[in-house]
């Protein structure tokens, strides 16, 4: 009994650690999953939608750009400062409030951008920033997107340091000349990254964001702790992403004995809960004294005692002389 | 309550001494045999069936994002692909040679006419091609001339050389010229790439691009529920083709993206550059599945004028 116990208590641990360190890989590939579903359903609104359609928006995008006299962003990541306006909410609100996916090769991010809003601020999910740029494939555009870093895991598990999805974490490892892709509707928008600056979070009011006529940019906003990352990139003509990220595509092949024991495993996996099966089957052939369940030790007792009394009696009736 | 004697005690010891060791003997004796079963398994699928491969880049968009790990299966005798199979090849990039050819004295050789060979082994073979494909014959005659141009160059088409040595061998020259009698080198160093992409078209079928409407298969439109970004962006002129007998027209799922087969350099896929089809992505979880089965084409869109 014993025994058993304490292999519970050895297995329940080895799974506690376990799911210490799965948490974050798991926690992120689910929200991959749950973003992936969100632009599945995007482009799928997208592919439904005429190109008059299509146009229309950009054309309402480009008129919405055009009324913006100036750019500058307060602290995004407060809780002020996130109310927007039902006008705002409605420009290229493509499905769900979901207006582009941003996608960085560089450091894996592929994530869905929202309109800014009380339900989806900036410190939770990446957004646009309201009093920015719409992306309308124009010129004289700043897109200016806001989005948290590492993002904590709900509540107690927050305490024990875990973390949830992985959202803008490495944006301090772009260096000037990574790219950046902004996919809008049907059109593919790429930008090349020309500086990344820390700033104190009061220093972004400070920025003056307005772009000049002919200017296409887009800028990338995230928090480090009390700091703010900002990355400026400037956009670069399709045929030139085309023939920059045509060097990067490629496939490459795990090594011949990866792929030996890869493909080996689920007969491992098979054969390993066939030897244990036996092992079981065999261990109640083995059944030594002392071991087995309650019912055996009751019968056991049982015979010990009718052994005793019958010594005894056999003692007391050699003793009658 | 139990009959205590000294001798059960030992022999009770005993007894669990041979129920240890028997079984340390079984597990170990198991264990090996399940290790040298899944090690043979492993390496007789690796072989005939089955192998992993890594994508990169970002021309399959959402479908394979950079880092995916796919299952690929190996191609049977006489395997054809279908239009949405996802499959994996090694892309030569045939980039024509240019030879400028002068005579000992620096002047250019102008109209005059070669012949393409290489050596293998110690035999010679000349290079001829045709409309149905191009062969290696062991004699000059019946070989492929090339003629060079007035400024003395002659331009050779690899799309059938593969990658290394061959020669040009004067067999007339002009203008009363004496013949250059040494055989002129050159290397043929297409880079090649190894690359994953969606079949479009095969041997046969009819494709058209266009910067007006949609691309076309067989008259059919294509669908655009696997696909990211535009074709203009790829294709800005229209393109309209019939593949040959053995080759494949590809096309990454991000079209604004995608280096592949709508581009005229790119040109399209030829069987024996198959490697195998992705039939099943692993990771990351957001792409776990079949990755067959995917059709490419809007029934009910056929039309009867193209473009």
């Amino acid at each position: 009994m014993k025994k058993l116990a304490a292999g519970i208590l050895i297995i329940l641990l080895i799974f506690a650690v376990a799911g210490y360190f799965l948490y974050p890989v798991i926690s992120d590939q689910l929200g991959r999953r749950r973003d992936s579903g969100i632009m599945q359903d995007y482009r799928a609104k997208t592919a439904q939608m005429s190109s008059e359609q299509r146009e229309k928006l950009f054309g309402e995008a480009k008129a919405w750009n055009e009324s913006l006299e100036e750019i500058r962003v307060e602290d995004v990541f407060m809780k002020d400062n996130q109310r927007t306006t039902r006008d705002y909410q409605n420009h290229m609100n493509v499905h769900d409030g979901v207006i582009a996916e941003l996608v960085i090769p560089d450091i894996g991010v592929t994530l869905p951008v929202f309109h800014q809003s009380t339900e989806t601020p900036a410190n939770l999910k990446l957004v646009h920033v309201n009093t920015s740029s719409l992306p309308a494939d124009g010129s004289r555009e700043n897109i200016v997107l806001a989005g948290p870093g590492l993002l904590k895991a709900e509540g107690f598990l927050s305490e024990i340091g875990l973390t949830d999805d992985r959202m803008l974490e490495g944006l301090d490892k772009l260096i000037p000349g990574n790219l950046v892709i902004l996919n809008v509707l049907d059109r593919t928008m790429v930008y090349r990254v020309k500086g990344v600056q820390m700033l104190a979070s009061a220093g972004l009011g400070d920025l003056d964001l307005t772009p000049e006529e002919g200017d296409e940019k887009l800028t990338l906003i995230t928090q480090r702790k009390d700091q703010r990352l900002l990355v400026q990139t400037e956009r670069i003509p399709i045929w030139e992403a085309r023939t920059l990220l045509a060097e990067t595509d490629r496939v490459s092949f795990p090594a011949d004995w990866q792929n030996v024991l890869f493909l080996g495993f689920p007969v491992l996996l098979a054969g390993l809960l066939v030897l244990w099966v036996i092992e079981i089957i065999k261990g109640r052939a083995y059944r030594l004294p002392g071991e087995g369940r309650k019912a055996d030790q009751e019968q056991r007792e049982k015979n010990a005692r009718e052994t005793i009394e019958q010594i005894g009696t056999e003692i007391s009736e050699g003793e009658e002389p | 309550m139990e009959i205590y004697h000294p001798r059960d005690e030992e022999l009770l010891r005993e007894m669990k001494r041979v129920r240890r060791s028997d079984r340390r003997k079984r597990l170990f004796r198991g264990l090996s045999i399940l290790l040298i079963l899944s090690f043979a398994v492993g390496l007789i699928v690796f072989h005939r069936y089955y192998q992993l491969a890594v994508t990169h880049g970002t021309a399959m968009g959402d479908t394979l994002p950079e880092g995916s790990l796919v299952l690929v299966r190996r191609p049977e005798a006489g395997q054809i692909y279908s239009a949405g199979d996802i499959i994996l090849y090694e892309k030569r990039l045939a980039k024509p040679v240019e030879l400028t050819i002068l005579n000992a004295k620096g002047k250019t050789r102008r109209y005059c006419r070669y012949v393409l060979y290489r050596d293998v082994g110690t035999t010679r073979q000349y290079y001829v091609s045709s409309e149905n494909g191009f062969s290696w014959i062991e004699s000059v005659n019946g070989a492929e001339i090339f003629e060079s141009t007035e400024e003395g160059t002659v331009s050779i088409g690899t799309e059938n050389l593969k990658n290394g040595e061959y020669w040009l061998k004067e067999v007339q020259a002009s203008y009363g010229q004496p013949l250059l009698t040494d055989p002129i080198p050159f290397a043929v160093v297409n880079p090649v790439k190894t690359q994953m992409k969606r079949v479009l078209a095969g041997p046969g079928e009819r494709v058209v691009l266009s910067p007006y409407a949609e691309t076309r298969v067989n008259s059919r439109e294509i669908s655009k529920t696997y696909t990211s970004g535009r074709t203009e962006d790829a294709a800005p002129e229209g393109r309209r083709l019939i593949m040959a007998r053995d080759r494949y027209f590809v096309q990454g799922d991000q079209l604004s993206l995608s280096v592949d087969s709508r581009e005229t350099d790119y040109s399209t896929v030829s069987e024996g550059e198959i490697i195998g089809r992705a039939e099943f992505a692993l990771w990351p979880l957001q792409c776990f599945g079949n990755l067959t089965g995917v059709q490419t084409t809007i029934a009910g869109t056929e039309t009867e004028a193209m473009e």
